[in-house]
């Protein structure tokens, strides 16, 4: 038979084969068409409107009729003057975050997971999680019961005891320690979820066989707990490292004030007050650009560390 | 006649019936338009709302109204709807960025050619030069803008009641102010034995309904640097044109309110707390003065007495400064600002726009939009529009969301508005008392500082400014030649002089700078 004729041939068997096994697992392809179609259409589609960010953006024109600035808004936003500022509070209440933010979840995952009493595990849970839920202008609400200077449950501890009110929300010395405690307060329990399921997933064999070797509960926490968690941490502290730059608008956006701008204005505030207030939509999608693209750099060097040093990546 | 005879007939009589009404609808003007909710506590119009058959029946127009949610949140929308280019026919805009970059982008229709197709309303509203000049590039009017009628209603309260408790007489000057905030502040004016009252508070607001913001501090601390002769922005010198923050004055009246906030007289809470916040301070009977609206007041005034029996509020002059100065803040003559979008304008939609506006301007379309539903929401006793408070305001509202396409400022609305209350033993003439605020302010008119665009890192600039007068305020950095030095040489690192230029370039070309 001619080789061409073959191939051919081949080919359609091999397209046939492919239409068969999505007939046969149809249902398998018809729960992912949705998740498929997510990224299509809110993920992928969005990708051409980002060519704004090297345009200056003319509605009336249209995203391909807007005319071609180059990399006008990346240097503006570099040049801003509070540029080395922004990215400096950023990365430090973002790593912060995950630095501070992980240890109490697996923690309190592990507590959780060694209780015997299973009724106080899953109530303690439960409560745990609820501040989750909260947004975060209620959550200000009861920073503001807790910490405001004139009226605050803290301060009035400290004046009982004659000590000076501390202005908690106002301080440059108070306020990223607030931002980054209340996150982990609200996120802990929530974060726990991820890392209780992945000790759920443990081999009880392995516990007992450990029990049965005279390991103390501490010893099976240790060595059989901890490494078992190693795939979820590893996942976890990748996809937090991929969004590095985003350090909580929500959150900061209604925590912070002008006292406080110098160690609170992350990328995103100023980006909300640059590029959405002032209606400066280019240079709005440049910062996101240039975020997605640290934030892609990062990933990628993190995950071949996380390879070479535990064994375990993302991808 | 057969059977499909008749049914052909009938069908054919049912047609020539309906062809009126059909042909009706066919005439109608989709006209979509998008306001400022004006009661945010009340949901939209209804569908079933009688406007919208009017608009139908009386002028062809099929309505489809949008509420803007206030605020921010309000801006962004149209700005996100502008960067669609989907924007409504006809809407309101209070973000003056964003007039400016859609005037720019082309998104508005000139209105030019609207304003003789409603006399009536163009007379009595649009008819002002100085003030379309404010709205208006290469000629051509971008906007409808509206006169004021909000415009310099914010004064300093005092409690009278607590004033003569303590045997004290209303301050005058700055001096006076800080020694009754002091007194307010220590010696327990309310009575229960408790330090929880402070002289005075206000927040950092920068609200720009009816009053202009300076930079820096907001609107309630203006009345500080009013004292010291540099209120506002800008100091419309045309010898030595510059921003006021240049002014050693304007040094001067930063260290008086380092004063205030070292001397604890002022709510230590000032600096985060918004204006939310401050009502509610308020009302709970917590300051013995506090920076507030006549409409804030009125809003807040059965709650107060409630909290707070026999007290009694007083309205205060601006205190004055070492010389003698004395100003409640900065004020424009201009208010709302309606605009139409260059694709409604294209679809032959002007005509339907005037239409509307007109009839909204006076008569029955006035009385609907202003203040609902007749003998319902309002009386009419001695034409004067009176609310029926017996229905909440979150009913209520629902049919008066559009009010600012009809409101004038007219003394009889202004009665309507601001009426006579009778609480806690108080009485209180709400239009009285706005007269008076007006009156009382010296405000001073700066409507100029509408003419100066927004600066290519604006946001940099209001943060540079505010942030450290802040810091300044709040003892985060010491007042002195050095630090007051760096702060003003700072201004480089922001390009604040080539904003400065383009202020003084913008206030000369349109005749506000002589």
């Amino acid at each position: 038979m001619n080789p061409a004729i073959a191939k051919s041939l081949a080919g359609r068997d091999g397209l046939a084969t492919l239409l068969r096994r999505i007939w046969r697992y149809r249902l398998l392809y018809l729960m992912l068409l949705p998740g498929l179609l997510y990224f299509l259409i809110f993920r992928y589609w969005p990708l051409w409107n980002a060519q704004i960010a090297f345009k200056d953006f003319q509605p009336m024109l249209g995203v391909w009729g807007s005319p071609w600035v180059g990399l006008q808004h990346f240097q503006d936003f570099f040049s801003s003057y509070y540029f080395g500022q922004l990215l400096a509070n950023t990365l430090i209440i973002s790593v912060a975050k995950i630095a501070l933010g992980i240890p109490p979840a697996i923690l309190l995952a592990i507590a959780l997971h060694e209780t015997s009493r299973r009724f106080l595990s899953r109530i303690v849970q439960t409560m745990s999680y609820l501040p989750h839920f909260l947004s975060w202008v209620i959550v200000y609400g009861i920073l503001l019961a807790m910490l405001s200077p004139s009226e605050g449950l803290i301060n009035h501890g400290l004046r009982a005891l004659g000590l000076e009110p501390i202005p908690f929300l106002t301080s440059t010395a108070t306020f990223q320690p607030v931002v980054v405690l209340s996150e982990v307060w609200k996120e802990t329990g929530w974060s726990a979820i991820l890392f209780l399921a992945a000790l759920l997933s443990i081999n009880p064999a392995l516990y007992e066989a450990a029990a049965i070797d005279g390991a103390s509960r501490w010893q099976q926490v240790r060595h059989i707990s901890l490494p078992g968690l190693m795939d979820v941490l590893v996942l976890v502290v990748l996809l937090k490292i991929g969004s590095i730059l985003d350090a909580g608008f929500h959150q900061i956006f209604v925590l912070y004030s002008l006292p406080v701008y110098s160690v609170g204005d992350i990328i995103d505030t100023w980006v909300y007050r640059q590029g959405i207030q002032n209606f400066q939509f280019s240079l709005a999608t440049a910062v996101g650009l240039f975020k997605g693209l640290i934030g892609l750099v990062l990933i990628v060097v993190a995950n071949r560390l996380a390879r070479r040093f535990t064994g375990s990546s993302l991808y | 006649m057969k059977i499909g005879s008749r049914v052909l007939c009938s069908l054919l009589l049912c047609g020539s019936l309906a062809a009126p009404g059909a042909l009706a609808q066919a005439n109608l003007t989709e006209l979509s338009v998008a306001l400022y909710a004006a009661n945010p506590e009340a949901p939209a119009p209804p569908a079933n709302w009688e406007v919208y058959r009017l608009l139908r029946e009386k002028l062809g127009i099929n309505l489809r109204f949008t509420m803007l949610p206030t605020g921010a949140d309000g801006d962004n929308r149209l700005g996100a709807l502008a960067a669609a280019n989907d924007l409504p026919d006809l809407f309101e805009v209070r973000s003056l960025a964003l007039f400016d970059r859609l005037v720019q982008q082309g998104q508005l229709a000139p209105v030019n050619s609207l304003l003789p197709q409603m006399p009536k309303r163009t007379a009595e509203r649009y008819s002002d030069a100085r003030r379309n000049l404010l709205v208006t590039t290469n000629g051509q009017i971008y906007g409808l803008q509206e006169p004021v009628t909000l415009s310099r209603q914010y004064a300093i309260w005092v409690r009278k009641d607590w004033l003569d408790k303590l045997g004290l007489k209303a301050p005058t000057t700055l001096e006076e102010f800080f020694e009754v905030a002091k007194a307010f502040t220590e010696r327990d004016p309310d009575g229960n034995g408790r330090n929880d009252t402070y002289g005075f508070a206000g927040v950092i607001d920068f609200d720009t309904a009816g009053i202009l913001p300076g930079l820096g501090l907001g609107n309630h601390f203006q009345w500080v640097y009013g004292a010291y002769g540099v209120a506002g922005t800008w100091n419309y010198n045309p010898r030595a044109f510059a921003a006021n923050l240049r002014d050693p004055n304007f040094r001067r009246a930063t260290e008086y309110i380092r004063r205030l906030v070292e001397a604890r007289v002022i709510d230590p809470d000032w600096a985060t707390m918004r204006r939310a916040d401050l009502r509610t301070r308020w009302q709970q009977g917590r300051y013995g003065m506090f920076f507030e609206s006549v409409g804030g007041l009125q809003a807040g005034l059965q709650n107060f007495h409630a909290n707070n029996p026999g007290a009694e509020l007083l309205m205060l002059p601006p205190p004055r400064g070492p010389e003698g100065k004395s100003t409640m803040g900065t004020y424009s003559s201009a208010g709302w600002l309606f605009a139409v979008s260059k694709r409604a304008m294209d679809a032959g939609k002007g005509p339907a726009i005037a239409r509307f506006l007109e009839w909204a301007h006076s008569g029955e379309g006035y009385f609907l939009l202003g203040w609902g539903r007749y003998n319902v929401d309002y009386t009419l006793p001695n034409n004067v529009p009176t609310i029926n408070t017996q229905i909440p305001i979150s009913v209520r509202g629902s049919y008066t969301q559009m009010r600012w396409l009809a409101f004038n400022g007219n003394p009889l609305e202004m009665r309507g508005r601001y009426p006579e209350i009778n609480v806690g033993g108080r009485r209180y003439v709400m239009h009285q008392l706005m007269a008076q605020a007006q009156r009382q302010g010296n405000w001073i008119d700066r409507t100029g500082d509408l003419v100066v665009k927004a600066a290519s890192n604006q946001a940099d600039i209001e943060r540079y400014v505010s942030e450290n007068l802040v810091q300044f305020a709040l003892g985060q950095r010491p007042i002195n030649d050095t630090t007051w030095g760096q702060f003003l040489s700072g201004l480089r690192n922001v390009r604040f002089e080539q904003y400065e230029e383009a202020a003084a370039k913008a206030l000369r070309e349109s005749g506000y700078l002589k």
